[in-house]
């Protein structure tokens, strides 16, 4: 017998690449829900990873940013908050890469 | 002064005529008159005091005459006393025989006529009618009485009334005849008149006062009389025939057998109103002409002999009322079509044809003593509109009755509904209405016989009618705290609310859109309610409404008519918290939206429609996971183009076919925990799954993708030696028939064979679903079990079942059809592998959840020592966030697993941790 896969229709969830039960330090919300001023999660409500190591939803960060108070300093460990910017923007995906090669091979095995 | 001294006089001459040494007295009034006196003191005592009083007689004209006169006179009158056996005789015998019998056929010899002349001449005529008033009584009690009452002790006699009122007319002719003959003609015409009433009046006070006729046991014979003959004359027992004989022969029969008939159906289907009509007023048959003229008959005795008057009034009108009572429970039961006649055809009987049976008997038994006065109506509308108001009671408490039934039955028993709005018009009908209501719900609907489905359907039923029934709302509010109180009860009320809010409407062209499993009418209902909504937006504090009014009195205290007094609206807000709902609407919507189709455009409006209910931060989740389904599309074809997984158009290319991968990607956070049930997916899909992977990566940065492999669908194409099998299933359906592959495309090879254990570990799937995917290829005919727990495929049908000419035959399915029995059993089989391995990763999930719990129990055992097992759920109850989800014995199970593991030891009923 032959057998032959026409259409495999999967389903799978997606996950920020975090630690899983992170959550937004500034709205303690989980980083794969949504701040609290946005409806949708993902695109719509996106993360800032921060170079000191601490991740916000971008909207919850960009409030704190904006207030006098904040001093550009990130709100866990008061060191000036940069965001991982576009030039390790490679870097970021090929680590995430190795990481789904992992799962993968874990899920393999 | 002359008429009192003319009757003491008169009296005085009687007393001394009677008691008088006179030898030429008749033979009768020496013996007869000393019973007399003591039955009636009173009329004796009363002669004797008045001869007392007043003064001394004045001489008559010639007394020596008048005495003579009177002794002949008195032996003509009187009757003889044959006893009651002879009256009773008058079956047997003809009239002049009978009458000769009483002394009343000879006629007065010349010297009694005289003798008559002289005493109704003289002044003092009165005496000797008197005298004739007293003859009767004593006659009648000395002869009769006792024979009457005899009669009725046997009241179960048919025709004894009839009987007894032969009697009593009988002798009333007997103490007539003479009267009227001899005595009455020569008086002149008010004499006549008076002297006539006052024997009358004599007679009619001897028969209803003497105990003769105890009026307790003739009133209970007139009842039984009246009610035997006014079933007929009403129609009644035509009715109930008709219901006796069932339905289906009623219109053929009846057309021929009677053509008067009270039938509301047959008056409902009669088209015109000229024929209606008719149909009660016209063709009266003879049955009810007969019934008629026998009560009627009946009637004019009655009244003849001083039984009827307003005794018998009385009687008719306790008869009359239990008719009517009969009437509508006859003609009405189970008569709910709507629009409702009910109130026209009771009018109309009760003005046609009860109202014409009161007006008869009442021209007989109603007449007033002194004469006729002919302006004077028995009947007038105001009667006959309270009578309509008293039957249209009894429909109402009809309808109270059968309520519980006319909801099962509703829309086609709206009918009943427009009757018992007429009836629900005041306090202490509505009153009746609810409470009666509410026990019938409990006793015949809120028990655990009734499926969920069944009680929402009544409810759903309920609320319509009702709504009908009173807009304002208040019965229904009153009606429904059992029924809302009792559902909030059931743990899958939410369920079949939410499964029938989603289920497709296009179900419609099948007979019964809501079965015993989904109530889809539900969907529709929530559709035509958002367009009701739209159009009367009505508010309670409308400043502007002039035709508010205030609730009505028996409204509960704390009853405000809600905006979301409509099917769905009371639905959702059985439960306290829109919560529950929502949760329940995310996992039905989750398992909708993950089956393969191209459109949601149900889901979608359902969504719609509720956010404009619950609002829109309620329904967040459920938003999210459209968004999630509609951006997966999307972003599928991204990936796909990207990866290069789309297969080229081009059909010449022969490039090694791939299967088409296409992903649901969804925010897990946003969707309702998916069990999960690892298995290793085939290599080729693995792979593939990565390309993906690696795709939606580049494509958004820094997230990753997990693959929930056992949720999903998948097509497969098995290329067996004999034929071809196409088909859709799931994903460990797929990944265990995959197993079964041939290593190498030869064909001498023996089919693939496999055992449970060995699938369970290639594919790291449990045995339950493994199982349950072989059961369901056995099933489809592509494996067989020749052992237990070993699994082979079947690469040819077995011969005789299949014609080798057939084997190209790219889709078997046909073949399978053939012996669908056996094809039934083994899918019934897979079906309840499948049911089963569900149940075992759900028990698998349950203890997962147990193991965050595992924690909490360590810690507590360690630092506190030993505890029994109530403790140990207290304390979880009390410690653990969100409340401790699991049953006393689901714990002790799990202990006993932790038990066996060795973790923990119990000691005396105390669970303690191995050190």
């Amino acid at each position: 017998m032959k057998v032959t896969f026409k259409e495999w229709n999967a389903v799978a969830t997606w996950r920020w690449d975090m630690p899983d039960d992170d959550v937004c330090g500034i709205c303690r919300v989980q980083f794969d829900g949504t701040c609290p001023t946005c409806k949708f999660p993902g695109d719509d409500c996106a993360l800032l990873l921060g170079k000191c190591g601490h991740s916000f939803h971008m909207h919850c960060l960009m409030t704190w940013i904006q207030q006098e108070a904040s001093k550009g300093l990130c709100p866990m460990c008061r060191q000036k908050f940069e965001w991982k910017g576009n030039e390790e923007d490679g870097n970021a995906t090929q680590n995430t890469q190795d990481i789904t090669q992992d799962t993968t091979q874990d899920i393999q095995a | 002064m002359p008429p009192t001294s003319t009757i003491t006089t008169s009296r005085k001459r009687v007393f001394n005529s009677v008691f008088s040494a006179s030898p030429a007295l008749g033979p009768f009034s020496t013996t007869d008159n000393p019973p007399l006196k003591s039955i009636d003191p009173l009329a004796t005592s009363r002669s004797f005091d008045d001869s007392q009083l007043t003064e001394p007689d004045e001489p008559g004209p010639d007394q020596e005459t008048w005495d003579r006169a009177w002794d002949a006179a008195t032996a003509f009158l009187a009757v003889p006393d044959r006893g009651f056996a002879a009256l009773g005789a008058f079956e047997d015998i003809d009239e002049d025989v009978f009458l000769k019998r009483w002394n009343r056929h000879e006629r007065p010899s010349r010297k009694t006529a005289d003798a008559l002349r002289v005493l109704v001449s003289q002044e003092q005529r009165g005496s000797i009618i008197d005298w004739y008033g007293q003859e009767i009584r004593r006659h009648f009690l000395k002869n009769f009485r006792d024979g009457l009452f005899d009669l009725l002790c046997y009241p179960e006699k048919e025709g004894l009334l009839q009987r007894i009122v032969r009697c009593l007319e009988l002798a009333r002719r007997i103490y007539f005849t003479r009267l009227a003959e001899y005595i009455l003609p020569l008086l002149d015409a008010s004499e006549k008149e008076r002297a006539f009433l006052k024997l009358h009046r004599t007679f009619h006070h001897m028969v209803a006062y003497s105990s003769a006729l105890p009026w307790d046991r003739v009133s209970a014979l007139l009842n039984r009389e009246f009610t035997k003959e006014a079933l007929t004359i009403l129609g009644i027992d035509a009715l109930k025939e008709e219901a006796a004989r069932g339905d289906v022969s009623i219109d053929e029969d009846m057309e021929v057998d009677r053509e008067f008939s009270v039938s509301y159906r047959r008056w409902r289907e009669e088209p015109s109103v000229d024929a209606r009509m008719e149909m009660m007023t016209e063709n009266e048959d003879a049955e009810v002409v007969a019934a008629r003229d026998r009560l009627l008959s009946l009637l004019n005795g009655l009244q003849l002999v001083g039984l009827g008057g307003d005794k018998a009034q009385k009687v008719f009108a306790g008869v009359m009322n239990s008719m009517m009572i009969e009437f509508v429970l006859a003609a009405y039961p189970g008569q709910w079509e709507g629009p409702s006649l009910v109130s026209q055809h009771l009018r109309h009987w009760v003005e046609n044809v009860f109202a014409r049976l009161v007006v008869q008997v009442l021209a007989i038994i109603n007449v007033p003593e002194s004469g006729k006065s002919s302006e004077h109506l028995d009947v007038n509308l105001s009667d006959v509109e309270k009578w309509y108001e008293t039957g249209f009671t009894c429909v109402g408490t009809l309808r109270m009755r059968e309520l519980f039934d006319v909801m099962v039955e509703w829309p086609a028993s709206s009918g009943a509904i427009d009757d018992l709005r007429r009836f629900t018009t005041n306090p202490a009908t509505r009153l009746y209405f609810t409470l009666s209501f509410a026990s019938v719900l409990c006793d015949r609907l809120l028990h655990p016989g009734a499926s969920t489905v069944e009680i929402l359907q009544l409810y759903i039923s309920i609320i319509r009618a009702l709504n009908l029934l009173d807009p304002k709302g208040v019965l229904l509010d009153r009606v429904a705290r059992p029924i809302r109180r009792y559902l909030r009860d059931r743990d899958d009320t939410v369920k079949v609310i939410v499964g029938g809010l989603l289920a497709d409407p296009d179900a419609e062209g099948q007979p019964a859109p809501s079965t015993r499993e989904t109530l889809a009418e539900l969907s529709a209902e929530l559709t035509k309610a958002h367009q009701n909504s739209l159009q009367n937006d009505g508010d309670e504090l409308d400043w502007n409404d002039m035709n508010w009014m205030p609730d009505p009195v028996d409204a509960a205290p704390d009853f405000r008519k809600s905006k979301t007094a409509d099917v769905i609206g009371s639905l959702i807000s059985l439960f306290e918290s829109k919560e529950t709902f929502v949760k329940e609407m995310q996992n039905m919507l989750a398992e909708r939206l993950l089956q393969k189709r191209t459109d949601y455009v149900q889901e979608m409006s359902v969504l719609e429609l509720l956010k404009l209910r619950f609002g829109d931060n309620a329904l967040q989740a459920c938003e999210v996971m459209m968004r999630d389904i509609f951006d997966s599309r999307r972003v599928d074809g991204v990936i796909r183009n990207d990866q290069g997984l789309v297969q080229s158009t081009t059909p010449d290319e022969p490039t090694e076919e791939i299967p088409d991968l296409h992903a649901k990607i969804l925010s897990h956070f946003f969707w309702p925990d998916i069990q999960e049930q690892a298995f290793k997916v085939p290599e080729e899909i693995t792979a593939l799954q990565q390309r993906y992977s690696t795709g939606f990566e580049s494509l958004k940065p820094s997230r990753k993708l997990t693959w929930l492999n056992n949720l999903g669908q998948v097509t497969v194409e098995l290329d067996l030696d004999d034929r071809v099998f196409v088909d859709e299933v799931t994903t460990w359906q797929a990944a265990v028939i995959y197993a079964f592959q041939s290593t190498t495309p030869d064909d001498k090879q023996p089919p693939v064979t496999k055992t449970l254990e060995q699938l369970t570990q290639e594919l790291q799937m449990s045995p339950a679903l493994v199982r349950s995917a072989c059961l369901f290829w056995i099933s489809k005919r592509i494996l067989t079990e020749p052992q237990r727990d070993t699994y082979r495929v079947l690469e040819t049908l077995p011969s005789g079942e299949n014609e080798p000419g057939t084997t190209a035959e790219p889709n078997t399915t046909d073949d399978i059809n053939d012996d669908t029995s056996a094809a039934a059993s083994a899918a019934a089989a897979a079906d309840a592998a499948a049911a089963a391995a569900a149940k075992e990763s759900a028990e698998a999930a349950a203890m997962e959840k147990m193991n965050l719990y595992w924690q909490f129990i360590v810690g507590m055992l360690t630092n506190q020592g030993a505890m029994p097992l109530q403790q140990i759920v207290m304390m979880l109850k009390m410690v653990v966030p969100g409340g401790f989800p699991f049953s006393n014995e689901e714990l002790r199970e799990f202990l006993a697993g932790m038990v066996s593991k060795g973790k923990l030891e119990v000691s005396g009923g105390k669970y303690k941790i191995v050190p």
